[in-house]
């Protein structure tokens, strides 16, 4: 019964809203609505059962003294302190403060240090030797340079961008798009058929 | 109780084998010991349980004779005169040897030559006094292990000493064992590393600090932004159109400039504008575009030519439930709390597939495939995009089959998107950092693989 009754939940729910996508009936529309409003709560309490997660796993860090509690400490104030300030007064410039200067900045500098890494990257992957690798390094310097141009033979670079773009890397692109789609089709149906169970 | 004189087991009285080795317990001629009961073999000089001498014991028995032990009116007078019956203690006499004596012997005639004592007075029979003390100190005395009869192995035994001959028996190797060779380091090394960073971080920041002119080149016009800027155009004004904020800060210095370019170009044409996000950080950028955007036009009003719908959870959910009735999906205004069917922009609006375009601005393609499978695929909702350079191309599938009608991809899409709606070629700062940047990365790829061919040309000539 454990195992049936969530497989009879996720079926019943997965059949109506993929019968609702294809059908046009008045029943059906009112179940697929009143099911995906559900899954926009669960989607909400997903993110809530996250930041629980969250404050009990840095608490228990700090309790036991482990390695990097003081990080942890950090963690906690700044999550709580967002969290009273959002709950009490999330209309007013105390919350957009907080975003606007701890979150926003915090956020952008993590993503600006990407580049550093992916330059590093670049430069030990691009390399001259093997058929692959030289195709790979001719390629992205070509595309590299021809996406920004300022005149000149760069504009030439561009032109031959614009093909690699339009015809290889669409035919690749197009290939990986059609594989993932087949790959989610069949994740559903299995799901939907009950030969796999991702809820257990 | 009998003790076993090999493994020490305590078997009944009247026991022949031991209950737990299986040893011989009576033995012709054993000597059991008169303290402990327990049989030892003949010729054993002190007992192997408590240590007691036999031999002085069997003396002790036949020389001294019977006497009557003292009345002892309290225990502890009692225990000692029982001491001094029994000769030396356990734990003293297990620690005497036969040389020992002789010693003690020799050190007491010695006191008694100092001393004028006969030193046969001194000692007892059974060889201890109470008021001498011993010359020798005990922890000098070596302890003598009990003799200890030969157990057979068991078979545990037997097996770890055949291995053990078996091990010892190989012959030693002779050669010594191979060491693998270190593998080449990946990656670059740590002054390479360093200097990388320190170039691109200059580059990136002297173009925004200084103004270089020949990095002040406006980009070139992709078609996928002159068809963005077209579905746009053809749209009559007043009507609503969904914008989805569908990114977070780390993108936002990528994204922001595409969300306010359309912006612009919405409002500036008398649309309204429905701003959504299924990112929970989406809804506060969608603020701040909107802010810079309504202050660039004060003849646009908050509320009634744009409104802030805030979060959507749910992601795909999130878009089905937006794509079949938006006021029921997104119910309250962001910005200030009230519900969102008393927003003027929302007059009239049911569901998303209903609007005459979405425009999307995505931190990568799977967000910004929910959109086309939701929405442009299954309603043949029209639909722009907006996305992070690095997955623009990623897009030109959608806008090849017809699902995408525009797309503006990064910083150089939105100053491209910016000069075709205002008929004026410009390009930002951002811009000519990111072109520098370009070049620096280039031209270290490039110094990489050179000084990787040096190094091979050089290895062959000394090979």
């Amino acid at each position: 019964m454990r195992r049936v009754v969530p497989a009879l939940i996720a079926l019943v729910a997965g059949a109506a809203v993929l019968l609702d996508f294809f059908l046009e009936n008045p029943l059906l529309d009112a179940l697929g609505a009143s099911l995906l409003d559900g899954a926009v709560i669960l989607g909400a309490c997903a993110l809530l059962l996250g930041l629980v997660n969250l404050l009990v796993v840095h608490e228990r860090r700090i309790r036991r003294r482990e390695r990097g509690w003081g990080t942890s400490v950090v963690i906690l104030a700044a999550a709580l302190a967002s969290l009273i300030v959002g709950l009490v007064a999330w209309q007013t410039p105390a919350f957009a403060w907080f975003y606007r200067y701890l979150l926003f900045p915090l956020e952008a500098s993590a993503g600006a240090l990407l580049a550093f890494a992916v330059a590093q990257a670049a430069v030990h992957a691009w390399r001259f030797g093997r058929l692959e690798g030289s195709l790979l390094l001719v390629v992205g310097l070509v595309v590299l340079l021809g996406s920004l141009p300022v005149g000149g033979w760069l504009n030439g670079l561009a032109a031959v961008r614009d093909w690699l773009v339009a015809v290889p890397v669409l035919a690749a692109v197009r290939g990986l798009l059609l594989g993932v789609a087949l790959g989610v089709v069949a994740t559903g149906l299995r799901v939907l058929l009950w030969m796999d169970r991702p809820y257990e | 109780m009998i003790f076993c004189p090999g493994c020490g087991t305590a078997n009944r009285e009247g026991s022949r084998f031991c209950n737990e080795c299986g040893m011989r317990l009576v033995q012709e001629a054993s000597l059991p010991c008169p303290r402990c009961g327990t049989l030892n073999p003949p010729g054993t000089a002190h007992c192997q349980k408590c240590g007691l001498g036999l031999a002085r014991a069997g003396d002790q028995e036949a020389a001294q004779p019977a006497q009557p032990a003292p009345a002892a009116s309290q225990p502890e007078e009692a225990s000692d005169a029982a001491l001094r019956d029994e000769g030396l203690p356990p734990w003293l006499d297990a620690a005497e040897s036969a040389g020992d004596e002789e010693l003690r012997r020799e050190a007491l005639e010695d006191l008694a030559s100092l001393e004028g004592e006969a030193p046969v007075d001194r000692l007892r029979t059974g060889g201890w006094s109470p008021e001498a003390i011993p010359i020798e100190p005990i922890v000098g005395v070596p302890y003598r292990a009990y003799e200890r009869l030969p157990l057979p192995p068991t078979p545990e035994q037997e097996q770890a000493a055949q291995l053990f001959a078996t091990v010892a028996a190989q012959a030693v190797q002779a050669e010594p064992r191979q060491v693998p060779e270190p593998k080449p380091q990946v990656g670059l090394g740590a002054g390479p590393r360093r200097v990388l960073n320190l170039a691109l971080l200059l580059a990136l920041l002297v173009p925004i600090l200084w103004p270089l002119a020949p990095l002040q080149v406006a980009p070139p016009v992709p078609a996928a932004v002159v068809d963005a800027v077209g579905a746009i155009d053809a749209l009559p004004p007043g009507v609503p159109v969904l914008v989805a904020f569908d990114y977070g800060p780390a993108l936002a210095g990528d994204l922001q400039p595409v969300a306010e370019a359309y912006l612009q170009q919405l409002i500036g044409h008398g649309l309204r504008v429905l701003a959504v996000s299924t990112q929970p950080e989406g809804a506060p950028l969608a603020d701040m575009a909107i802010d810079r955007v309504l202050a660039a036009h004060p003849e646009a009003r908050y509320g009634q030519s744009v409104v802030n719908l805030g979060y959507v959870a749910g992601d795909e959910a999130a878009v089905r439930a937006l794509s079949m009735n938006v006021p029921s999906a997104a119910p309250a205004d962001y910005r200030t709390g009230a519900p969102s069917t008393t927003a003027r922009a929302l007059e009239g609006v049911g569901g998303a597939h209903e609007l005459p375009l979405i425009v999307v601005v995505a931190r990568d393609l799977p967000a910004l495939r929910r959109w086309i499978e939701q929405t442009a695929t299954p309603y043949g909702t029209p639909l722009v995009a907006g996305l992070p350079a690095a997955a623009g191309l990623a897009a030109e599938p959608y806008r090849a089959s017809g699902q995408l009608r525009g797309v503006v991809a990064g910083v150089a899409g939105a100053a491209a998107y910016q000069g075709v709606q205002s008929g004026r070629s410009q390009a930002p700062r951002g811009l000519a950092a990111l072109r520098l940047g370009a070049w620096v990365l280039a031209a270290a790829v490039v110094a990489a693989n050179l000084w990787a061919l040096a190094g091979w040309v050089r290895k062959r000539g000394a090979a």
